[in-house]
């Protein structure tokens, strides 16, 4: 921020006018318009030392309200110049708002109530009444507003909810008639920005058709004299104003093409080996429907025919048709995989029998995902996905844009290429990924040792509990090895493998940072990395538990975009490392990655990262090489 | 980011509406299990054994009003240059950074309770988490998201560098 550089709203309040006359109305809000949108780039910011221009109070408006004419004709209210959400939506949206799927709900009242004949008729009578007097009460308090720059819903009886969405985040305006609507001459208008909901963020539901239409027009052109305001800044909304090119002229780079024995590989190495055996469950399931009783007789007569054969062969054989349902399913799911990128996009297509693409923008990319699990560590390869933001343009009718992809066999000699090429728009030229992460202090390991010893103890317990309640049954003889030995045995292995895992946990807990992509690895007998591009860094939060801060611990959550994109978490850090990190990357959520190094000083920051830090550099203070 | 402890407290009266919402909770965690002791008493034709529910109750009660009381001192934020900062936890420490750049939309809520002690809640949406700012002062509630959504959108015009998406 610059201290220095002056104020000039002035000049800008002339410069915004608000651009629908007949849907806006003076904002009593009066900052929204009173304090227009800077222009562009290099808009002097709030001073950096001090508070910044106190917004007006509601009601402290200087402009004059003018009727709002056009919205208020036959809403048949009165205008409150101080409401900012001024507008009913008709009456009749009551009628069109009846759900056929509630009168669906009355179905099982008319099985239970029946019998009572014209007491029947009465129940649902005063059931409808006082539904409709509900509704009504609801709609008095529906009150919705567009003041040329935030829109407004303000809803609720006892539980009163006031919601403002400005133009700018607004992804998505639609107009929808359906039958009864249509009937009515209303309309359903739905607002949508990129929040973490599933569903619309604004919803008017029978505002008549002439609203509805000027309504969508008047946001659309707000935000459209928005964006142009703003030439410099990012579009926040790729699908409307930054469309990802579907352009098959673009350049297309095949990034990677895992061959036929890559994919055998990870068939035979991941989760697809359990497709026969759930299958055979779920046929045992099966079977257990179509015998039902007669099944203990079945399971008999199976288990003498299986003794007959020998249990080793059974077991061999479910394997091997294991390991070729494995290798199928990978194969007609997997075949001729593809990774390409075109312009901007990354395309995996994939599919022997449907062939299936997924495309990617790569400004709505949030994390890349390594994983490994020991085998395929062992065998040096993974899979990896990418997760965006979701909602990206199809670049075709039949092609999703997908929120997630994953190409099941990266060799580590490939993973730079791909990575390099996925994350592409999000580094600058120049720049190479994170390197070697930074380990977390020895205090993590001591966190470790102490949730790894309570997991197995747990599992010790249970087992004790087993065995003692098989006992008493009968089960299991009574010259064990007594008590004493149980618990000899059950410390040696709690405390053995809790020294174990932790040991192995630790090594793998790490950290490493460039200005634009953030590193974080982990996992035990596997192995997790995790890219994000802190452009998409949406917000940041710390967590400490009790048992954290005992230890000088914290945990930082790096929270990406997108519902249903899990936070990348940089596990147990010293606490003097998580404040540092936390208010890095505020500033860079803040969208300032560039402008702000980690100029927290030397020390436990992250790395300001030259290109290819050194392998394993010690802090002093807080990290140490094992 | 944890050390340095946001200014603002909650409203006052926001203690007296957690210690409410304990008071429910006490209820409904003492009602169950007596329901239950009670069904077991009547199949078994035995007395009702009162007193699990009743201890339930006593600890759900002293925890509920206790976290009230320990929570209100914890419970800060702040809006700093960048972001709206919130730091509450009583237990487990939350720090949470919301930087203005991202914020999505703003709403306001009142409950019955609120409305009576003269408060509103904040919930500030981004694209992925949101945060919850309850105990604001009524009055001051709506002022304050005008001037979060102003702050959003001048460092939405601000951020000028094409790898950083709002979204």
């Amino acid at each position: 921020m610059d201290p220095s550089m002056p104020s000039d709203q002035g000049e800008h309040e002339s410069a915004t006018p608000p651009p629908a006359p007949d849907l806006t109305r003076p904002a009593t809000e009066a900052s929204r318009t009173g304090q227009p949108r800077p222009s562009g780039p290099g808009h002097p910011e709030a001073p950096a030392d001090g508070p910044p221009p106190p917004s007006p109070t509601p009601g402290s408006a200087a402009a004059p309200p003018a009727p709002d004419t056009t919205l208020a004709a036959g809403d048949g209210f009165t205008l409150d110049p101080s409401d900012t959400a001024p507008h009913r939506l008709p009456l009749r949206s009551l009628i069109g708002g009846i759900s056929p799927r509630a009168l669906w709900g009355l179905f099982p009242a008319f099985f239970v109530l029946r019998d009572t004949g014209l007491g029947f008729v009465a129940i649902l009578a005063a059931f409808f009444v006082v539904a409709q007097v509900a509704r009504f009460i609801v709609w008095t308090r529906f009150r919705w507003g567009f003041d040329g720059q935030v829109v407004r819903i303000s809803s609720g009886i006892l539980w009163q909810r006031d919601r403002a969405v400005d133009v700018e985040r607004i992804q998505q305006v639609e107009v929808q008639r359906p039958l009864l609507h249509q009937v009515m001459g209303t309309a359903v208008v739905t607002v949508e920005t990129a929040s973490e909901g599933g569903e619309s963020e604004i919803r008017l539901d029978g505002l008549d058709n002439d609203t509805a239409t000027d309504l969508q027009a008047a946001i659309l052109t707000a935000r459209r004299r928005e964006r142009a305001a703003a030439p410099g800044a990012p579009s926040p909304d790729p699908t409307m104003a930054e469309p990802s090119t579907p352009d098959t002229d673009a350049p297309t780079n095949s990034i990677l093409k895992p061959p036929v024995a890559d994919l055998v590989r990870s068939a035979l190495t991941g989760s697809s080996l359990l497709v026969v055996p759930l299958s055979i469950a779920a046929l045992g399931e099966f079977a257990f429907d179509v015998f039902g009783n007669d099944i203990d007789e079945v399971a008999t007569e199976a288990a003498r025919a299986g003794a007959r054969v020998g249990y080793l062969t059974i077991a061999l054989l479910v394997l091997i048709v294991g390991a070729i349902g494995a290798v199928v399913t990978t194969l007609l799911r997997d075949w001729d995989i593809e990774l390409v990128r075109r312009g901007d996009d990354l395309r995996l297509t994939r599919g022997l029998l449907t062939r299936q693409a997924t495309t990617i923008p790569l400004h709505r990319l949030q994390v890349v995902q390594y994983r490994q699990n020991w085998l395929r560590r062992a065998m040096g390869a993974g899979t990896l996905v990418v997760h965006s933001a979701g909602g990206g343009t199809p670049a075709s009718p039949n092609e999703g844009g997908g929120a997630k992809m994953s190409i099941p066999w990266v060799t580590t000699a490939d993973l730079p290429g791909v990575l390099a090429a996925a994350l592409d728009r999000s580094l600058q030229t120049h720049e190479d990924l994170p390197g070697t992460p930074r380990l977390h202090p020895p205090a993590a390991r001591r966190r470790l040792v102490w949730r790894w010893a309570r997991a197995l103890a747990t599992l010790v317990g249970l087992l004790v509990v087993a065995v003692v309640v098989l006992d008493v049954n009968g089960v299991v003889g009574v010259d064990g090895p007594g008590w004493t030995g149980v618990l000899l045995a059950a410390l040696v292995f709690v405390s053995g493998g809790a020294w174990l895992f932790s040991g192995m946990q630790y090594r793998r807990l790490g950290h490493a940072s460039t200005p634009r992509v953030v590193l974080v690895t982990g996992g035990v007998l596997g192995a997790t990395s995790d890219w994000m591009p802190l452009g998409r860094l949406q917000g940041v939060e710390g967590t400490a538990t009790v048992f954290q801060r005992r230890l000088d611990l914290a945990s930082v959550h790096l929270a990406p975009a997108g519902k249903g994109n899990a936070p990348v978490v940089i596990t147990d850090v010293a606490m003097a490392t998580a404040d540092d990190l936390g208010d890095h990357f505020t500033l860079v959520a803040a969208g300032r990655p560039a402008t702000v190094g980690l100029g927290h000083g030397p020390g436990p920051t992250m790395p300001s990262s030259p290109p290819r830090p050194p392998e394993h550099r010690p802090d002093p203070e807080h990290h140490v090489d094992p | 980011m944890f050390d340095d402890i946001p200014a603002r407290t909650l409203h006052p009266n926001m203690r007296w509406v957690w210690v409410a919402r304990g008071l429910f909770i006490t209820v409904i965690v003492t009602a169950v299990p007596l329901a239950v002791a009670t069904i077991i008493a009547a199949a078994t034709e035995t007395a009702v054994l009162w007193w699990p529910a009743v201890l339930i109750g006593t600890i759900a009660l002293a925890w509920s009003i206790a976290w009230a009381f320990l929570a209100w001192p914890r419970w800060r934020w702040d809006v700093t240059e960048i972001a709206l900062t919130l730091h509450r936890g009583v237990l487990t420490h939350h720090v949470t950074g919301l930087p203005f750049f991202r914020i999505q939309h703003i709403d306001v809520q009142q409950g019955p309770l609120d409305r009576a002690l003269g408060m509103s809640q904040l919930r500030v949406h981004t694209a992925s988490i949101s945060a919850q700012l309850p105990g604001i002062d009524a009055d001051e509630a709506v002022s304050l998201r005008t001037d979060l959504l102003d702050r959003a959108a001048r460092a939405a015009a601000e951020v000028t560098d094409g790898s950083v998406d709002a979204v």
